[in-house]
């Protein structure tokens, strides 16, 4: 199992400005592969946003393919897009990502929820209670902090067992003792079968990856294989 | 957790929002709905007037003019009451083109049995009467007697009981179908009765300002004209060679009830329309605020899977959550405002005014909500299609 | 459903109540006889002004009430309001003529308020009763 972004680029049309046009990552060539936690470093604004999306099909690139088992995601209609992004790909977003008229708890299971393949409950329980918000399973979000917030992200995408997990800045707003413990259960998670793809800009999280990558300025810069 | 709960999840949890959107949905029931209703209702009274009013000229003295306005006499149920002498109706025979002649004998009584709204009482010609007789026998089916007197729909006392006009004592033996008109305030009964009730009124001190023997008086004429002649042209000869009468079409007395009618309709209608206008440009404007706040949200939920079409289907079920609560409370609270306030609209307009039936108003309900759960979809598809439009990467990144 | 929202549905039942009573002493006024004399409505007139300032007193009075005292409170608000439906024509009688006032105005705008004082009581009680 693979994800394989094949020469993708993307390039923003600005209307103002100096420049007509902003390339924000530039022609780039990637694989993610099952049971491997691939790490992506580089300064804000070095693109490595815009390349998750890419790979998670939310975002279509302007030049190049997005492989998944060999299946271009780009070439699908949104409503198979969208199916296969809920079976298979979860991502954890930058910022809250909390859909607010539900509770914690509702917003883990919602995932399984909308093709009808229900999360079991006690997995959900089993991971709030591992990253420390099961006492807030029937809170609103808008009572949660940020590193809440952020856990409950981490929860949700990890419940749905997905093949690739690409997680923007998961550690941010978290404390250092959160910090190591997501960061083991995203390696436990690529262990069990998961391509895992870990953006941040932690040099800490670097002992958990198996593939470093560093971005600059829309281009991939160097790959260390540990 | 189910996906089907999400749209019901939304609104309940966002409730202040939810309850401006019910409730500007409701306004525009409850204008559609009761606009029609009022509007239907006129309709409804001027057929059952023209239903019942099967004569098409009325004679009345030329001296009655001078006590009470004929039309409002006819139409509204204003009560009154003048004489002529019978005699009058050898005159009419001699005027060509008329095919039916009854007589009605009318007198107000002071004050029946409870409050002080007078009631017109009527004397029937039952031999020649071609006007209230297909109303009686759909209501009561018999012939009248000599003491009985039959009530319009909206009198107090009913059949059993008895009303005393002038001391005299009338048993009610039954009460005739609304029509909507002056007509529902009416008491009928026979020539004879009613010749005793002057007789009483007049034995209590009365001027009715009779002059003779009350058996030798009348107060109208109705007439039906002759198939092939025209009902202006009889009028006019009657107001030519009989004297000191006036002869009334009664189309135009209808036509002046369905031009006002027609006011009140354009009214209605306009006001109706600018209602909807303005709701529909406050609904879009809300659509689009909402589509504009909750855009991250929906960036979220295609995150997790959900495909343009299911995005679209939640709002919409919002919307169409929204628009059948508002339409059935604006619906509801219309029959609630009009229902017991049925008279004084009736009185207030001063035309006649029936309600619809009960399958009429069921339709007539229907057909608004279903308006406005077309009009709350429209609004929301609109909303939807903006926010397909939307990468969901993009609003992501926006959100940040 | 919180406090301040049963305070407000209460409130507003009050409000009805309040309106309901100024009105019957002034533009829902009953039939009065020429000569001065009371007629039959009377009676219904008075006791829809004492329901109706009953109505008033009790929804303001839901701001001040603890515990099982919102609960009655508000089962008192819900009576009322049926009071008001019935006062005139089935606990009182009106005027025996359709084209009298106490029929064409005072009893429908006594109906219409508390229908709807019924309502927004029936909201309010059921609010108290699961919040406790």
């Amino acid at each position: 199992m693979s994800l394989y972004a094949e020469g993708i680029s993307k390039v923003y049309f600005r209307k103002t400005g100096e420049a007509n046009h902003f390339e924000a990552v530039r022609k780039t060539d990637l694989k993610l592969e099952s049971g491997r936690v691939t790490v992506l470093m580089g300064r804000s604004g070095s693109g490595k946003t815009t390349l998750l999306h890419m790979l998670a099909g939310l975002l279509q690139p302007t030049e190049g393919r997005v492989l998944l088992e060999g299946e271009d995601l780009y070439a699908l209609d949104d409503r198979a897009l969208s199916r296969l992004r809920n079976e298979k790909i979860a991502v954890i977003p930058q910022g809250r990502s909390a859909v607010e008229t539900l509770t914690v708890r509702e917003n883990i299971l919602l995932p399984g929820a909308l093709y009808g393949r229900a999360i079991p409950a006690a997995e959900a329980e089993r991971r709030m209670e591992e990253l420390g918000i099961a006492a807030l399973a029937d809170s609103r979000p808008r009572e949660l902090s940020g590193g809440e917030l952020r856990r409950m992200a981490i929860c949700r995408a990890l419940c749905r067992r997905p093949e690739v997990l690409l997680a923007d800045e998961p550690t941010g707003d978290l404390d250092d003792g959160n910090t190591e413990r997501v960061l083991e259960m995203l390696r436990d998670t690529a262990r069990a079968g998961t391509a895992v793809l870990l953006v941040t800009h932690e040099n800490g999280a670097i002992r958990y990856g198996d593939v470093l990558l560093r971005m600059d300025a829309g281009r991939v810069e160097e790959t260390v294989a540990f | 957790m189910k996906a089907w709960k999400l749209p019901l999840r939304n609104l309940t949890r966002k409730a202040g929002r939810t309850t401006a959107l019910i409730l500007l949905v409701a306004f525009q029931a409850l204008a559609v709905f009761g606009g029609s209703m009022v509007i239907g209702s006129l309709r409804n009274g001027l057929q059952s007037l023209e239903n019942r009013m099967g004569a098409d000229i009325i004679v009345i003295p030329a001296s009655a003019r001078s006590r009470v306005n004929p039309e409002s006499l006819f139409l509204q149920g204003t009560t009154g009451y003048f004489y002529m002498s019978r005699e009058k109706m050898d005159r009419l025979e001699a005027i060509e083109g008329i095919e039916k002649m009854s007589p009605q004998l009318f007198l107000a009584s002071l004050r029946a049995s409870c409050c002080s709204v007078p009631v017109q009482v009527i004397g029937l010609d039952q031999e020649t009467d071609f006007v209230v007789q297909p109303w009686i026998a759909e209501s009561y089916g018999k012939r009248l007697e000599s003491g009985e007197v039959l009530v319009g729909s909206r009198v107090s006392a009913g059949p059993g009981e008895s009303i005393r006009i002038y001391n005299e004592n009338c048993p009610v033996v039954g009460r005739l179908e609304a029509t909507g008109t002056g007509l529902d305030t009416a008491v009928y009964c026979t020539m004879e009765t009613l010749q005793k009730l002057l007789d009483a009124a007049r034995a209590m001190g009365h001027d009715l300002q009779l002059s003779g023997d009350p058996a030798e008086q009348v107060s109208a004429v109705y007439l039906k004209v002759r198939d092939g002649y025209d009902a202006e042209k009889v009028t006019a000869d009657i107001n030519l060679h009989v004297r000191k009468v006036e002869a009334l079409q009664t189309r135009s007395m209808f036509s002046s009830v369905s031009d006002s009618l027609k006011s009140v309709s354009a009214v209605v209608i306009w006001l109706i329309a600018a209602i909807w206008l303005l709701a529909l440009i406050i609904l879009l404007i809300v659509f689009a605020m909402m589509i504009h706040e909750r855009k991250r949200e929906f960036g979220v939920l295609r995150l997790l899977g959900m495909s343009r079409g299911m995005l679209g289907g939640m709002v919409t079920g919002e919307a169409l959550i929204c628009g059948l609560a508002g339409s059935l409370l604006g619906v509801g609270l219309a029959l609630l405002l009009l229902l017991p306030f049925t008279g004084l609209i009736e009185k207030s307009l001063g035309l006649p005014y029936l309600l619809p039936g009960a399958g009429t108003l069921l339709l007539l309900g229907g057909v608004t909500v279903l308006l406005c759960l077309l009009m709350s979809a429209l609004a929301s598809l609109g909303a939807a299609a903006r926010l397909s439009r939307v990468d969901p990467g993009t609003v992501l990144r926006e959100g940040n | 459903m919180t406090r301040k929202i049963q305070n407000l549905l209460s409130a507003g039942a009050g409000a009805i109540g309040l309106v309901t009573a100024v009105g019957v002493k002034t533009f829902l006024r009953p039939c009065v006889h020429a000569d001065g004399s009371a007629a039959p409505c009377a009676g219904a007139g008075q006791l829809i002004l004492v329901l109706g300032i009953l109505l008033a007193l009790a929804g303001a009075g839901m701001a001040l009430a603890r515990g099982r005292g919102r609960t009655i409170l508000a089962g008192g608000l819900l009576l009322l309001s049926l009071g008001l439906v019935l006062a005139p024509g089935t606990l009182l009688p009106v005027c025996g003529m359709a084209e009298m006032t106490c029929r064409l105005v005072t009893l429908p705008a006594a109906l219409v308020a508390g229908v709807l004082a019924g309502l927004l009581s029936l909201a309010a009680l059921i609010g108290t009763i699961r919040s406790r």
